[in-house]
């Protein structure tokens, strides 16, 4: 007890213990307070990404530019619901433009389908942090379109006229 | 060892209370900082949920070719119940496939810049030739998908 009582001894072994687990006690605490609000920001940043990269999906699939003319079926009575022309190169959904589908600028995105890739959204998303990535299904005219084949198509068939495909929509800032 | 008189003030005491003072003089003024930087940042989140909601009202429109009668949030900040004034407005930029969907209030603004809006309507005006079209939040517009 003599060492613990000497003189100009400021702080004892408690207080020292004591205020250690306090310094822990409060470190965690912050710690937590930082993650939550880490954690609240990450979702707003991603239902941004999320919301963007649908809403360009859905214009890349009503473009002007991609929509399967409709000839005489519209003339008939119908309309073909869920088809693009996705094309090559430059035609088709390469051709459209990122401010077209309303993705500002400060967002960075990548296009692609089956077997091809936009023009204007071709970054590379490899080191980019949070991506909201969106696939639609759509159908690409395989040939051109009869009525015979449009028929056996809705009636569940063997269906040849259209081909499935998958349209990849990727945004990150 | 020095015995301690009865009431005497210890100097492990005396310390602390100095240490507490500042401490709580320091966390006073982080506090105030904190606040006034919550302050800024709940209206910029308010304003960005705005912004969102106008976009993506503006791109169903303009994907599916309807016409949506649109009302907006008004900007709230905090616990607040007094709701800010502040503005959409839709603009062309200038150049070609330059146009933007800008909300303001109290100075600070939040855009979405560089996309077209070309084809769409506000209450029937067309956002083409440099002319913004501006509505205040919380009031109903129709945006529209021009034929």
């Amino acid at each position: 007890m003599k060492a613990i009582g000497n003189r100009g001894q400021l702080f004892s072994l408690d207080f020292l213990i004591a205020m250690g687990l306090a310094v822990l006690a409060m470190g965690m605490l912050l710690n937590y307070f930082e993650t939550t609000t880490n954690v609240e920001k990450e979702a707003r940043v991603q239902n941004e990404l999320n919301i963007v990269a649908m809403n360009a999906s859905a214009l890349v699939l009503e473009d002007a530019d991609s929509k399967c003319p409709e000839g005489i079926f519209s003339a008939q009575g119908y309309k073909v619901y869920g088809c693009a022309i996705a094309g090559p190169g430059n035609s088709g959904f390469g051709n459209i433009k990122k401010e077209d589908l309303m993705i500002p600028d400060t967002f960075k995105c990548d296009i692609s389908w089956t077997g091809g890739d936009n023009n204007d959204c071709d970054d590379d998303p490899s080191s980019a942090g949070n991506i909201a990535s969106v696939e639609r299904i759509f159908l690409e005219r395989s040939q051109s379109l009869a009525k015979a084949d449009y028929e056996k198509c809705a009636q569940g068939q063997s269906c040849s006229a259209y081909t499935q495909n998958t349209l990849t929509v990727k945004i990150w800032k | 060892m020095v015995e301690m008189r009865k009431g005497q003030t210890s100097v492990d005491i005396i310390m602390a209370i100095l240490v507490a003072l500042v401490f709580f003089a320091v966390l006073n003024i982080y506090n105030d900082d904190l606040s006034s930087q919550v302050s800024e940042i709940s209206m910029k989140n308010g304003m960005k949920s705005i912004l969102l909601d106008v976009y993506s009202a503006t791109a169903s429109a303009k994907a599916y070719g309807i016409s949506i009668d649109y009302t907006s949030p008004r900007l709230k900040v905090g616990q607040s119940q007094k709701p800010l004034d502040c503005a959409i407005s839709f603009r062309d930029d200038g150049g070609s496939n330059d146009d933007s969907i800008y909300i303001t209030s109290g100075g600070k603004e939040e855009k979405y810049n560089k996309i077209t809006l070309d084809d769409i309507t506000i209450d029937g005006d067309s956002i083409l030739n440099n002319s913004p079209v501006t509505r205040p939040c919380g009031e109903k517009f129709t945006i529209a998908r021009s034929p």
